[in-house]
């Protein structure tokens, strides 16, 4: 340990060690990627692919990001994007749950979506393309249906919901409150977003069980990059801060006018 | 005069904001405007949530979003 640590050390350039020689030292230590990470997050150096972050992600918020749990749930539009973003800021388990295999219509929008994957489960490949960009992230890739009850999420402290329709979106919510969990509600359709943190999906989603307007509007691929912004931006700040950025409101955006409202819940 | 504020793609072919006779509920005027209670997501009276039949009194301002579910 203590070898590896002066390596370590040795290796780094002003606090960060970069790529070949952590690559090299996993060789000579016989460590894991993932296992090298930590040491060297726990020692205060911290991989060159995370220095670009600068402040906005501090040295010791690093490393809690890589302690730390969230669950992606359905991994098309929203999710394949928010599974990118936390992958490459280093999040250190991502749970991503998709019964869904990639069709022709989702290449519209829909990240790790393209010729080679189509007809195959969105959650294997997510992991596959996950795991290249950054292997100190743990992914727990669920090839099943979200169910009330889903025992997949049990360790997830956090559930993200990517899903594609107001039902089992709601039915996510209420599994997160039945389970103490926190929720980062994203929902598109045409140019359209909303947003929204732990409470409120009753307030967007009414009494009605139907779909939403997306089924006429379709998703085109910026607006589900700028949700999955969205959400992911929320969820680290709630993740690292403790604190809702929505203030218990929530955000409703439209692209198309450039408009974006804060309703009370 | 209750003033109904239109978002998103039901402003298209309609209006951003307009006046409507006091007196009416939201489902009257989605009615009248071709939109159906399913493709409501929020309806806010005086930036409260509201039912859509909730009666409009005058001086009211009543805002529908669109019910927005993809992902």
């Amino acid at each position: 340990m203590n070898d590896v640590l002066a390596s370590l050390k040795e290796k780094s350039e002003q606090g960060y060690i970069p790529l070949a020689p952590f690559l090299d030292l996993m060789k000579t230590y016989d460590l894991s990627y993932k296992a090298l990470e930590r040491i060297a997050l726990e020692n205060d150096i911290i991989p060159r692919r995370y220095q670009r972050n600068f402040s906005t992600i501090s040295r010791e918020n690093q490393l809690k990001l890589f302690n730390s749990h969230i669950a992606i749930i359905g991994c098309g539009g929203l999710g394949g994007n928010i599974s990118e973003y936390l992958t490459r800021l280093g999040v250190g388990t991502l749970t991503i749950m998709d019964f869904d295999h990639f069709e022709d219509h989702n290449l519209n929008r829909q990240n790790f979506s393209n010729m080679d994957s189509v007809g195959r489960n969105k959650a294997e490949v997510l992991k596959e393309g996950l795991a290249l960009i950054n292997p100190a992230v743990t992914i727990n890739a669920c090839n099943e249906e979200f169910t009330k009850n889903c025992k997949s999420l049990d360790d997830a402290t956090m559930v993200i919901d990517a899903l594609d329709n107001p039902c089992v979106k709601r039915e996510l919510y209420h599994f997160c409150k039945d389970n103490n969990k926190q929720f980062v509600h994203g929902a598109i359709a045409g140019f359209n977003g909303q947003f929204l943190i732990n409470d409120g999906l009753d307030r967007v989603y009414r009494d009605t069980i139907g779909k939403g307007t997306e089924t006429s509007l379709g998703n085109p691929s910026f607006s589900a990059s700028f949700a999955a912004s969205v959400q992911s931006s929320l969820a680290i700040k709630l993740l690292l801060e403790g604190e809702d950025a929505l203030e218990d409101n929530i955000l409703i955006t439209d692209l198309y006018n450039m408009e974006f409202n804060i309703l009370p819940k | 005069m209750v003033l109904v504020k239109l978002f998103a793609q039901f402003r298209k072919e309609r209006f951003k904001t307009k006046e409507f006779a006091a007196g009416v509920t939201a489902l009257q005027i989605l009615d009248e405007l071709g939109i159906t209670a399913e493709e409501i997501g929020s309806c806010m009276i005086n930036s409260r949530h509201a039912e859509l039949d909730t009666v409009l009194n005058d001086g009211d301002t009543c805002s529908l979003f669109p019910k927005v579910g993809g992902g």
